[in-house]
């Protein structure tokens, strides 16, 4: 009887089985990762139009670059990444997965989704900032870091605002009100170690902060998942 | 395994001040409780309550399995419920979507036990995305939903609603079966078209 044996699963294999269905959704539906893909895309393409390659003097183009790179990225992830749990309400299959799940399990789940989702959009969008910028990136190792580092603080962070303003009415307005002061602590640092890795140079300091920050933000979900979820 | 109980003790609600309903109470072993009661008596909000989805305005709810009191986190395995607000993921067929919910509850999904369960409510073989589906085949994937992990305590909201024959007598074998295991909580404005029930709880009409 499985309802008074112990669970045969631990937190890890049952974050995975949410984050695999919020995949196996989106590959039918592709909702988010159309409405990611098209704002980045068209940033893209305005910025490369209005701008070109050489619209900036040298000496300013590491800082410009940098700053217009984590627009695109930030804009394009706040298209698509706070959908993780108003889907769920909007679907009215929050209640079955609160019924099942704790909030900790289907935070750390949709968490992971949203990170992979914005390593995609990364991955294809920074190359093309790149090449069509004719942007020389000196260390694309320090960038690939302070990628990897923002973009975990901003899957996260967006991921539990999510399950915050879910149930909530005008829950869009709710999100980028909410949002605006816990990213900018993240987006800062990363634009800052962005133009150094542009100079070929390793901003520690910076990466330090992007990494005390993900320290931050994954143990304050942890502690809150389930008051942010579940009441 | 010592059977399951439900000790409802003194359970009231109030939505915004107005009363649902006012100091329920009962207690329930093994067998069936019927819960009636005319519309917006209260029904579907008692039955969220035995299942911990919702809290009382006043009162508590004891649940009971092998003996012991179980905790929060215990009952979301060990309460069944499914009531009309229950949805699952259209993309997602019936197999998938009770899948996921087994891992996601922490226990092994093989595809034999998901295919029982299927069974049991007449869905195998069903292949296309739950958005696919008519009123009745979703209820009967509710039922199936609500049954997933044995649960000693079993709570169905209008489990006949738009139900043929056929997920009918499903509704009847998996009642059958988890009314040996503990307590069985069904909800209707209609209480004949219920299985049969031990006791019968009827919620009065709503004062205005």
């Amino acid at each position: 009887m499985s309802g008074a044996t112990a669970r045969e699963l631990g937190f890890f294999p049952r974050a995975w089985a949410v984050c695999a269905k919020d995949a196996a959704q989106e590959l039918r539906r592709r909702v988010a990762a159309a409405s990611l893909f098209f704002f980045a895309a068209t940033a893209l393409a305005l910025v490369s139009f209005a701008i070109g390659p050489f619209g900036v003097p040298e000496e300013a183009r590491a800082a410009v670059n940098g700053a217009l790179l984590w627009i695109i990225l930030f804009f394009s992830a706040a298209t698509g990444l706070p959908r993780a749990f108003v889907r769920e309400e909007e679907a009215g299959t929050g209640i079955a997965l609160r019924k099942l799940a704790p909030g900790i399990v289907v935070v750390a789940g949709k968490a992971l989704f949203n990170f992979l989702l914005f390593l995609a959009i990364a991955v294809l969008s920074v190359p093309a900032f790149a090449l069509l910028l004719e942007w020389r990136i000196g260390s694309p190792v320090a960038l690939a870091g302070v990628v990897l580092l923002a973009g975990w603080g901003l899957s996260l962070v967006s991921t539990f605002l999510s399950a915050l303003v879910a149930r909530a009415g005008q829950r869009q307005v709710l999100f980028v009100v909410v949002s605006f002061p816990l990213v900018i602590p993240l987006l800062l640092p990363a634009i800052a170690a962005t133009i150094e890795a542009s100079r070929g140079d390793i901003a520690w300091r910076e990466l330090r902060v992007l990494a005390a920050y993900d320290g931050a933000a994954t143990s304050a979900a942890y502690l809150l998942a389930a008051v942010a979820w579940e009441d | 395994m010592a059977s399951a109980r439900i000790e409802a003790i003194g359970l009231s609600k109030s939505f915004s001040g107005v009363t649902l309903f006012t100091d329920v109470s009962f207690t329930l072993g093994p067998g069936v409780l019927a819960v009636t009661g005319p519309n917006g008596s209260g029904k579907t909000t008692l039955l969220k309550i035995l299942a911990s989805l919702l809290r009382p305005t006043s009162g508590s709810v004891r649940l009971e399995a092998d003996g012991r009191a179980l905790s929060g986190d215990e009952s979301r395995t060990s309460i069944g419920w499914s009531g009309p607000d229950l949805s699952f993921y259209p993309e997602l067929t019936a197999a998938e979507n009770l899948s996921f919910f087994r891992r996601a509850a922490g226990f092994v999904a093989s595809r034999e036990d998901v295919l029982v369960r299927l069974e049991t409510v007449g869905l195998e073989g069903v292949g296309e995305p739950v958005e696919h589906f008519s009123t009745g085949m979703k209820q009967r994937l509710r039922i199936a939903f609500a049954d997933l992990l044995d649960p000693p305590i079993l709570i169905l909201d209008e489990p006949m609603s738009g139900l043929d024959s056929g997920g009918r007598a499903a509704v009847q074998r998996v009642v059958s079966s988890a009314r040996r295991r503990g307590p069985v909580v069904l909800a209707s404005t209609d209480v004949e078209e219920l299985p049969e029930a031990d006791q019968v709880l009827e919620l009065p009409r709503r004062e205005k």
